[in-house]
């Protein structure tokens, strides 16, 4: 009897080395978990997960758009001795500190949606932001092709990402004659309601306002409290003297355009960045070299092509 | 040694109050108004587009939220209580509500016309007046501070409506939706609806507070909790009832702001408590307790919106409201002191 | 017949005994003032009167009948009202308020019971006129003056219908000037044929105000005399222990 408990211990013992060939974890960490943007970018991550097999996507961050504390989860992270971490950053001057103590403690990190191009990050994954705000520009001048005010939404004042759309609408629309209101660009910090209340703010005090650009779907993903906000400017924007483009193609928002209620979205491809950011982590994990800046692609929505989304 | 029974008269020494804490212009609400008036005046002048019926109707919907929070909150700040938990429960009231519509919209309860908005509703101000009620039982039986007790709820509530959701907004679902948002939007004769709940609500917790036993045992607690133990009152059941009232109206205001914005957030009404209890200062209610009242809330709120806007208005950076907003309090509280000096 | 009668009343707290035997009672429209240092056992007769708790030894009749008080409610039922030294009112509320607390007077409008403002104003408009005190019903308590704020203390013991009213140091904290309205406002009680018990350590208040007097040392009853026959001087010394019994 002994022996025999031996034997299947031994067994037992050759066996799990073979079943711990364990996934390989990597975190994935939003700016935010209550933005939905980032739901399609956690999906996109964990379906490539399953598709390798090997890996395991760990999705954390924090509740609300706050840099102090995605800092204290990444340390968190780095201590529970994750295989790989991709962040989008909500502060790039917060983040260099704890990106480098990942680095030193042996872990892959690159960075996606939102990059820190100063701190040790390996590769960054996303849309190229500048060329986003320059697409969402080029769509406003050919929504509207006379120049006239416009005003930005925006979400935290030290998101690069964010910033790096701004200075991209800018560059094309003021090129091209527009002028920027005073006020713009308000800040939402993800606060939906309060995104919602901005552009009715802008609207009200600049009642000629040409044009509205929301460098994310912040208002939108409240309909409602948009569509509120969209009724409340009446004949303007039905007759087309105001123009409404926001960032982002989530469903609710796609809705809200076929409804009439904005002239065009321009997406990212968040799910594409998750995927993406998988495998670039799998690459760094196995000592490949990887191309430091991996842009995802943009999709460009309005009236015409709706109904393929 | 004998006294002469001299006319009682002649050791009084407590005069007629001055014309400026008599009559109407005995209440912070007054001055509230006052300051008010030459606000609203301010503004219009260097920004006309103020007194559109679009501006105003904006204003109107805004502050009713803070409004109807405040409605709750003076309630408990006049026994001496304060209620940090407000902006958590009014989301997670908007949460579940939508949650239950999601949970029953597959089920054999749809089928019967405004059953599972109603069953909804219920369900989220069920949530918010247990929140109250516990919040109720902590003060008045473990005699907790209600500052800790109700910011520890404020945390709890706020994690519970993350884990839920798990930190995404929440959308209505189900065949009761239209009824829902036509409940919860538009305007009402031109008034937008959420003004009419509050000017309702208003009326209701003013008539109570001034003309019904209950509301002068509120008074009391706040002015001196041993004194109106001592005269009978049962200051326990009505501890409790505060905190349950203010609960309520969170939860209700949560219910309004879901079908206003047609989502609720996970985020909704993050860092209200400040606002609502603000308004309710501005307004004219203590900290100390023994003092407040439904208008003096309701035109606190009002106040700060209208700052807010005319911010937005004059073209000012807005980051400066914050700022402004605090002054307001600080001088709102100094103008109470002033006024309600002891004449001695 | 006394209206209070306490026969061999004593406190015991374990091997503590804060009330020895002692024996007093309170004829009605009487006003009968209590003396004692700290220590002495003042308190612990006052309470054992309110019905705070009840006596280790001893037996305590009221109108004629005998009482066990076990809480403060059954002695207020009983007609016996205790100010306090802080006279317990809400500073926030008029002395109308004050004078009905816990017991709002109420009327109707329609399906609805509303407070009856100009009632309870009226009603203690009139109590405040028996106790000859210049009190407004409809001032706030915070801006009264401390003999009008006794007044509102006492206006609600007259509501009550109290028989007996013990003040515990009404004119400790109050100015010279309003002492002689307080001390008015207990003849007014007395000539209503309220029993008064005065305690208090002001020596020159009693004297003026008082039928008769007991003092109290260590637990013990030292004295109970006639006002008239006693002096000022005999009581310091029966307070200090300078002098035994009188």
């Amino acid at each position: 009897m002994k022996r025999l408990i031996l034997a299947a211990l031994a067994v037992a013992l050759c066996a799990s080395p073979a079943l711990a060939a364990e996934k390989l974890k990597f975190a994935v960490v939003p700016k935010a978990m209550n933005n939905p943007f980032f739901d399609v970018a956690r999906d996109g991550c964990i379906k490539r997960a399953q598709e390798l097999g090997n890996v395991e996507c760990i999705y954390k961050g924090p509740i609300e758009h706050e840099p102090a504390t995605q800092v204290q989860i990444i340390q968190d992270l780095i201590t529970q001795k994750v295989d790989g971490l991709a962040i989008s950053v909500s502060d790039a001057g917060a983040a260099e500190g704890v990106i480098k103590s990942a680095r030193d403690a042996g872990i892959p990190v690159v960075t996606f949606d939102s990059d820190a191009p100063a701190s040790a990050r390996q590769a960054y994954i996303g849309t190229d932001n500048k060329e986003f705000g320059k697409a969402l520009g080029q769509e406003l001048l050919k929504v509207q092709p006379k120049p006239g005010t416009y005003a930005l939404e925006s979400g935290g004042p030290a998101a690069t990402n964010l910033n790096e759309r701004l200075d991209g609408v800018r560059e094309v629309v003021n090129a091209a004659g527009w002028k920027e209101v005073a006020g713009s660009p308000t800040y939402c910090n993800d606060d939906l309601a309060l995104a919602v209340q901005q552009l009715s703010d802008l609207t009200t005090a600049h009642p000629d306002l040409n044009a509205l650009v929301a460098i994310g779907g912040w208002a939108l993903f409240v309909p409602e409290g948009y569509k509120g906000f969209v009724t409340s400017v009446g004949d303007r924007f039905k007759k087309g003297d105001l123009v409404i483009l926001s960032a982002d193609t989530l469903p609710v928002e796609i809705d809200l355009l076929k409804g009439g209620y904005v002239n065009e979205l321009v997406g990212q491809r968040p799910g594409e960045m998750g995927a993406k950011a998988i495998d670039t982590l799998l690459a760094l994990h196995n000592g490949q070299k990887v191309d430091e800046i991996i842009h995802t692609g943009l999709d460009f929505v309005n009236k015409d092509n709706a109904a393929k989304f | 040694m004998s006294q002469s029974t001299q006319a009682a008269s002649e050791f009084t020494n407590v005069v007629r109050p001055p014309w400026w804490r008599r009559g109407a212009l005995a209440g912070q609400s007054a001055y509230v108004l006052a300051a008010l008036v030459v606000l609203v005046a301010g503004i219009w002048i260097i920004a006309p587009v103020f007194m559109t019926l679009r501006n105003l109707g904006n204003i109107a919907t805004n502050f009713s939220f803070v409004g109807l929070m405040s409605l709750g909150e003076t309630l408990v700040i006049i026994t001496g209580g304060i209620d940090l938990s407000v902006g958590s429960v009014c989301a997670m009231s908007a949460v579940a509500m939508m949650m239950v519509l999601r949970l029953l919209v597959h089920t054999p309860l749809a089928e019967v016309p405004l059953l599972t908005l109603a069953l909804a509703v219920l369900v989220a101000v069920a949530l918010a007046v247990v929140a109250g009620w516990v919040n109720g039982l902590l003060v008045a039986d473990l005699r907790l501070s209600p500052f800790v007790t109700t910011l520890g709820m404020l945390s709890v509530c706020r994690g519970l409506t993350f884990v839920l959701t798990q930190g995404r907004p929440q959308y209505p679902t189900g065949p009761d939706v239209a009824v829902f948002i036509h409940l919860t939007k538009g305007t009402v004769l031109g008034v937008p609806v959420q003004v009419v709940y509050l000017v309702l609500m208003a009326l209701l917790v003013g008539l109570v507070l001034r003309h019904r036993v209950w509301g002068r045992h509120l008074y009391a607690i706040g002015g001196n909790a041993h004194a109106a133990g001592l005269a009978g009152i049962h200051v326990r059941k009505i501890t409790i009832s505060v905190y349950v009232l203010s609960a309520f109206f969170a939860g209700l205001t949560g219910v309004l702001m879901a079908g206003w914005l047609g989502a609720a957030p996970a985020n909704l009404a993050m860092g209200y408590e400040l606002h609502v209890i603000a308004a309710t200062v501005i307004g004219g209610a203590n900290l100390l307790g023994g003092v407040g009242g439904a208008v003096g809330a309701v035109l606190g709120s009002v106040l700060i919106e209208v700052v807010r806007n005319g911010f937005v208005l004059i073209g000012a950076n807005a980051y400066w409201e914050q700022v402004f907003v605090g002054l307001i309090i600080i001088a709102a509280v100094l103008v109470d002191q002033v006024r309600t000096r002891r004449m001695t | 017949m006394p209206l209070l009668d306490m026969q061999g009343i004593g406190m015991d707290y374990g091997a503590i005994r804060a009330l020895g035997r002692v024996d007093f009672s309170v004829e009605p429209g009487q006003i009968v003032g209590m003396m004692g240092d700290n220590g002495a056992g003042k308190s612990t007769l006052v309470k054992i009167i309110a019905g705070n708790f009840l006596p280790t030894h001893g037996q305590v009749h009221f109108d004629g009948h005998p009482v066990r008080f076990s809480n403060p409610e059954d002695a207020r039922n009983a007609g016996i009202e205790v100010v306090y030294q802080d006279l317990a009112l809400a500073d926030n509320l008029s002395g109308a308020a004050n004078v009905f607390l816990g017991r709002e007077m109420r009327r109707r409008i329609g399906p609805f019971q509303v407070l009856d403002h100009v009632g309870m104003s009226r009603r203690a408009t009139e109590l405040f006129r028996e106790l000859r005190s210049e009190t407004r019903a409809d001032d706030l308590v915070r801006s009264m003056s401390g003999g009008q704020r006794q007044a509102v203390a006492i206006a609600r013991t007259r509501l009550a219908a109290a028989k007996l009213v013990l003040l515990d140091e009404p004119t400790a904290a109050i100015s010279v000037r309003q002492v002689a309205e307080v001390l008015d406002l207990m003849r007014t009680m007395r000539d209503h044929g309220t029993a008064v018990v005065f305690v208090s350590h002001l020596m020159l208040h009693v004297f003026s105000v008082c039928d008769r007097i007991t003092v109290l040392r260590r637990g013990e009853k030292v004295a109970d005399k006639r006002i008239g026959a006693t002096t000022p001087e005999e009581v310091t010394a029966l307070i200090t222990g300078a002098l035994e019994t009188a």
